[in-house]
């Protein structure tokens, strides 16, 4: 009765990255619309032994929500979904939507206030201890929906052909290849883990950075479907040179096309941008934000198309991504900001290349080690 | 148990636009998904003593039609086809969608070998010759969807109040209110038929055109909605000054921004657009889009947004635009072109006004003839 897509997707996601075990209770939320993919998740986590509760969103509710509920009424969450944050084993986000403009007419005071409560707070923190811990995985997840697809400019047919490459569904045995892009990843983890110098060369580009005694992470499918990146926190102070982006970078839903950015002593000392200036203005004014907090090279040579999405896009093979903002803490990182702003450089043109303390490990978007 | 909305927004498709009578066949296209509009529709049809045929579209077919189909498939026209334009009284065409970009993959030589078979060409001449007799009326009406919510950056809820504004289905008689439009715009056409010359004053703007022997035409809910415009089509050569459109061109999905013209002798002679004057250029290549072929004016002051939507923005209240390319034979125009292309001016600001033979008569976004409150 299932297609054979959602079916597989659920594998990955139960058998591969959240690894439900017997016992284990599955949190899952996501729009009504994917049912699908509820009913695939649910009969893997019934098959690997464990119990799921599931929490699939109406249409339109979100919005009712911030047109009609009292500041108070904003910021409460039922503590159904605090205690199952607080109890289960694995909490599984699926990320569709009926429209992704949904939340467009709404003051952004008003999200900041409900994103902001003491309840939410709460969730939030628990999340991440019980991360940290390792008594709770996490897991995002696409699922191909036509208010998607419109974003990418596409139909739903070629999107979920899109979203079938990029988590390699379209292979007999997915698994496999998510354990094979994981071992790939630990060789250049370990390898980079002994570095201290980083340079990246290319378009109007010379950039350095220190990354001495800084963790490097191995992205491979355990907290995000589409996966594939390595990425670690420079030091705060080192980064010096300049950069330019290939693609925009999109900060709440707004377009900042060719970006430029020159850093001196860790901080952004001059900037440009064709469209959006006033905007990366903007965001540079935030306390922080003129820090890098992460340094990451894509690695999914499944995803081939630049969607406006960052779930995707930050894992493009061939590309690099620096965060503006806040750092992984967990990698070593001091940086502390309220925002992470992910920006995209292409590393396939010509004389595009990462040289680590001195020797070339990267070219024109391929390895060489 | 049928929405009121839904209701009142057939009962004036019915009644008022397409005046639908005893024993008439009425066809009726449209995504699946707008079921209550379908409903309601076929009730007043039925109830005005007609025949109703529905055709509801289901999501995905047209563009797998498109990916898979060989050119002798493009090119295959069906009787039924054929019939909806040959047969019926009534044609009513749902505008809405499951996702608005789903041609944004398909290879553009497919889509003209399907709008350029020569029985599709045949089918829309006799399209448009049963309309001018009066045998065919047809509409294309809208229904709030995710995906068109999406495109103007709304919720649903918020696109929904934005179209039941511009149709006036918020009103308690919408129907009176789109006579009452009606015979306003009945009263400007009276005035602006006699009129020989127009000049239009705004920002970075002062455009001369000559409408002398031709026709304005009253569009107020009779094959659009929402409706709500007034428009001729210039004489050709006579277009001399320039113009800077407030809102963006779309062209194919693609926009161009702060659009700046400049006529002499009723061609372009300078195009200027802060993005996407590349498309600009590119549609000025186009054979005879140098021309204007339309000069309209936007009556609908219940539209109060740009939506990237043609259907409702070329309405909006306090704007004009002008259409470079194919003009309205109705109108007396002579000026073939395979494009035609709005671009909107918002007229609201300060010190735009239109002056017809030196008399001014509109300004600021408002008519001043007396005969239009």
């Amino acid at each position: 009765m299932f297609n054979p897509f959602y079916e597989k997707l659920a594998k990955l996601a139960i058998n591969y990255s959240t690894k439900i075990k017997e016992g284990d209770r599955v949190f899952i939320s996501g729009p009504a619309l994917t049912k699908d993919l509820f009913q695939a998740l649910y009969v893997e986590t019934i098959k690997a032994g464990g119990y799921a509760f599931l929490l699939p969103g109406i249409e339109g509710i979100s919005e009712l929500k911030y047109k009609y509920a009292s500041e108070e009424q904003l910021q409460y969450v039922d503590p159904i979904v605090k205690n199952a944050i607080k109890e289960v084993n694995a909490y599984i986000e699926i990320a569709g939507d009926y429209n992704t403009r949904k939340l467009s007419m709404v003051d952004p005071k008003l999200i900041a206030k409900s994103k902001g409560s003491p309840d939410n707070r709460e969730i939030w923190e628990t999340l991440m201890n019980r991360l940290g811990t390792g008594e709770l995985k996490y897991l995002a997840l696409p699922y191909p929906c036509n208010s998607l697809a419109q974003e990418a400019n596409m139909d739903l047919f070629s999107y979920f052909e899109f979203i079938e490459k990029a988590l390699f569904l379209d292979k007999e045995d997915p698994v496999k290849e998510w354990l094979e892009i994981e071992r790939k990843q630990e060789t250049l983890c370990n390898y980079l883990n002994k570095v201290n110098k980083i340079q990246v060369i290319g378009e109007d580009t010379d950039l350095f950075l220190s990354i001495k005694g800084r963790k490097w992470e191995n992205c491979s499918g355990r907290e995000n479907l589409p996966d594939g990146e390595i990425c670690t926190s420079p030091i705060e102070d080192s980064v010096k040179g300049h950069i330019r982006f290939t693609y925009p970078g999109i900060f709440q839903g707004k377009e900042i096309q060719n970006i430029y950015l020159e850093f001196k002593n860790g901080k952004v000392v001059n900037f440009s941008a064709d469209k959006g200036q006033e905007l990366l203005d903007e965001i540079l004014k935030i306390d922080n934000a003129d820090i890098l907090g992460e340094f990451a090279i894509g690695t999914n040579y499944g995803i081939t198309k630049f969607t406006k999405n960052i779930l995707f896009d930050e894992k493009i093979g061939g590309t690099i991504h620096c965060a503006l903002g806040a750092g992984l803490k967990e990698l070593g990182s001091k940086n502390d900001c309220a925002i992470h702003w992910d920006i995209l450089k292409d590393m396939k043109l010509p004389g595009s290349k990462i040289l680590a303390d001195g020797k070339i490990i990267y070219e024109e978007g391929k390895w060489k080690i | 148990m049928i929405n009121p909305i839904y209701e009142k927004l057939a009962k004036i498709v019915i009644e008022y636009s397409l005046e639908v009578k005893k024993g008439h066949t009425v066809f009726i296209g449209g995504p699946s998904f707008a079921t209550d509009l379908f409903q309601a529709l076929n009730i007043e049809i039925i109830k005005a003593g007609a025949h109703c045929i529905i055709n509801a579209g289901i999501e995905g077919i047209i563009e797998s039609f498109f990916k898979y189909a060989s050119d002798d498939q493009l090119k295959y026209v069906s009787r039924v086809e054929e019939s909806v334009f040959k047969d019926f009284d009534r044609l009513i065409e749902i505008r809405a969608d499951y996702n608005p970009r789903k041609f944004s993959t398909v290879d553009p030589k497919k889509l003209s070998i399907f709008m350029g078979t020569p029985k599709r060409k045949e089918l829309r001449e006799i399209q448009e010759q049963r309309t001018s007799t009066g045998e065919l009326k047809w509409i294309v009406i809208p229904y709030p969807c995710n995906a068109y919510a999406q495109e103007a950056n709304m919720d649903l809820f918020s696109y929904s109040d934005f179209i039941n504004r511009s149709l006036f289905l918020d009103k308690e008689n919408p129907i009176e209110e789109w006579r009452k439009m009606k015979k306003n715009q009945d009263n400007i056409i009276a005035y602006l038929n006699r009129v020989k010359n127009i000049q239009v004053i705004g920002e970075e703007t002062d455009l001369i055109l000559s409408v002398e022997g031709r026709k304005w035409i009253n569009c107020s809910g009779q094959t659009n909605l929402p409706d709500g415009e007034v428009y001729t089509s210039p004489v050709e050569d006579s277009v001399n000054g320039n113009i800077r459109f407030t809102y963006p061109g779309i062209y194919m999905g693609k926009e161009v921004e702060n659009i700046y013209l400049e006529f002499k002798d009723g061609e372009v002679i300078k195009a200027t657009a802060a993005k996407g004057e590349d498309i600009l250029q590119e549609i000025l290549n186009v054979e005879n889009t140098k021309k204007i072929g339309e000069f309209a004016i936007g009556t609908n002051y219940g539209i109060t947004k740009f939506t990237k939507n043609i259907l409702f923005d070329e309405k909006l209240g306090g704007t004009l635009h002008c259409a470079l390319g194919q003009g309205f034979e109705e109108a007396g125009s002579k000026n073939m072109s395979s494009v035609h292309w709005d671009i909107l001016k918002d007229m609201k600001v300060p010190g735009s006004k239109i002056i017809a033979d030196g008399k001014v008569i509109y300004e600021e976004g408002k008519w001043i003839i007396k005969s239009y409150n």
